[in-house]
């Protein structure tokens, strides 16, 4: 599985980022101004316009053997959009994004933090340890960072996990009866295709949560909403054929990279 | 019936704002020099072009929500003009295309245009 670098800074992108959504609407325009729409759900397609500068010979490098790797326009790669949330569903976890373990009770419409009614109750009523999670397509040895508001009528620790085939990192995390945003960040050591979020109760626990976000860099950025699209595109693909640098000084190349996805 | 989202300030567009109002007629010339006209629309249809800066990343992703939740041009929304506070029952996006630029953190900006439909 190939999949688009992160720098040394454990981020995907520089600013300024870029980005366009196109979709596609065939319109029959009437000449008293109504008109007849239909939409080509398959034709959607995002583009991404990603400005670097001092990169590191070997930043530009693994953008460069990816480049080779994939020819250009030809074959496809993995992307974690810098500017997304990289999980699904960040708001409901009843969907069948989120794996819950079979003890969890996951009840929704609760009041939030931020004046709504969408913050999930997670009610671990096992004896043991149980948690819900949520697998993306992102590679394991990237940088993350997983946040969400987390709040308990009575005090407890819950942890935060970020988990691939082969190891499971946690973070403890003191829930109060206000809301507050945590986060936790890591890198794994285990080289595998595909990484898991999510959160683990102790037995008996219950806790609202609320805004999970998964992003591909060292620290959370503000959060962001998702429902059916996150900022995982499994079949990316360099927008040209040509690929030019810039080198500025020793160690130090500029370069502006362009990115497309479909959207189905 | 979605509505176009508001920024956390409550406010919908940011200076400069603009609005536009569009009539059609078909005007049929004579040869003596006289003319007639027909008005095609029933009632005139508004434009408003949303252009807006320094917003955040919750911001920004919002509104590429809401352009995705749409299908670009394809659904219709309601729209409060801001100008009047009239309720626009039936707008969708003018365009099939949404471009943003984040250049920095708080510094994301875009521009959509939001038409009044009849259907």
């Amino acid at each position: 599985m190939l999949y688009y670098p992160q720098l040394a800074t454990g981020s995907v992108s520089q600013f300024p980022v870029g980005r366009t959504m196109q979709l596609r609407t065939i319109t029959n325009q009437m000449l008293g101004g109504d008109n007849i729409r239909a939409s080509d759900t398959g034709a959607g397609a995002v583009r991404w316009q990603l400005q670097y500068a001092g990169l590191t010979d070997a930043e530009w490098t693994s953008i460069d053997q990816l480049f080779e790797a994939v020819e250009g326009q030809l074959s496809t790669f993995t992307f974690l959009d810098p500017t997304d949330n990289l999980l699904l569903w960040s708001e409901d976890w009843t969907q069948a994004a989120w794996s819950p373990d079979p003890l969890i009770t996951l009840g929704t419409g609760m009041q939030d933090p931020l004046g709504g009614s969408n913050a999930m109750q997670i009610t671990n009523s096992a004896q043991t340890t149980q948690g819900v999670m949520q697998a993306t397509a992102g590679p394991s040895w990237f940088q993350y960072c997983f946040s969400l508001s987390l709040r308990s009528d009575v005090p407890c620790v819950v942890q935060l996990v970020v988990s691939t085939a082969g190891q499971v990192w946690t973070s403890p995390v003191n829930v109060g009866p206000n809301w507050t945003r945590t986060a936790g960040s890591t890198s794994l050591s285990a080289i595998q295709d595909g990484v898991s979020f999510g959160i683990q109760l102790p037995a008996g626990v219950q806790v609202y949560a609320f805004g999970a976000q998964a992003e591909a860099q060292p620290a959370a950025g503000p959060y962001k909403k998702t429902t059916d699209l996150a900022g995982v595109y499994s079949n990316a693909r360099f927008d040209s054929d040509a690929l030019s640098r810039t080198t500025d000084a020793p160690d130090q190349n500029s370069t502006v990279i362009k990115l497309m996805s479909s959207l189905s | 019936m979605s509505q176009f989202p508001t920024l956390k300030t409550g406010a919908v567009m940011q200076y400069p704002a603009r609005r536009s109002v569009r009539f059609s007629t078909t005007v049929v010339r004579f040869m003596d020099g006289s003319e007639q006209r027909y008005r095609l629309y029933q009632t005139p249809l508004h434009c408003w072009t949303v252009q807006l800066d320094l917003l955040d990343d919750s911001e920004l992703h919002q509104l590429r929500e809401f352009f995705r939740s749409q299908s670009g041009q394809f659904a219709s929304f309601s729209f409060t003009d801001p100008w009047d506070g009239t309720v626009y029952p039936t707008c969708t996006l003018r365009s099939d295309s949404m471009s943003d630029t984040l250049k920095d953190v708080f510094d994301g900006r875009t521009s959509l245009t939001i038409q009044e439909s009849r259907s």
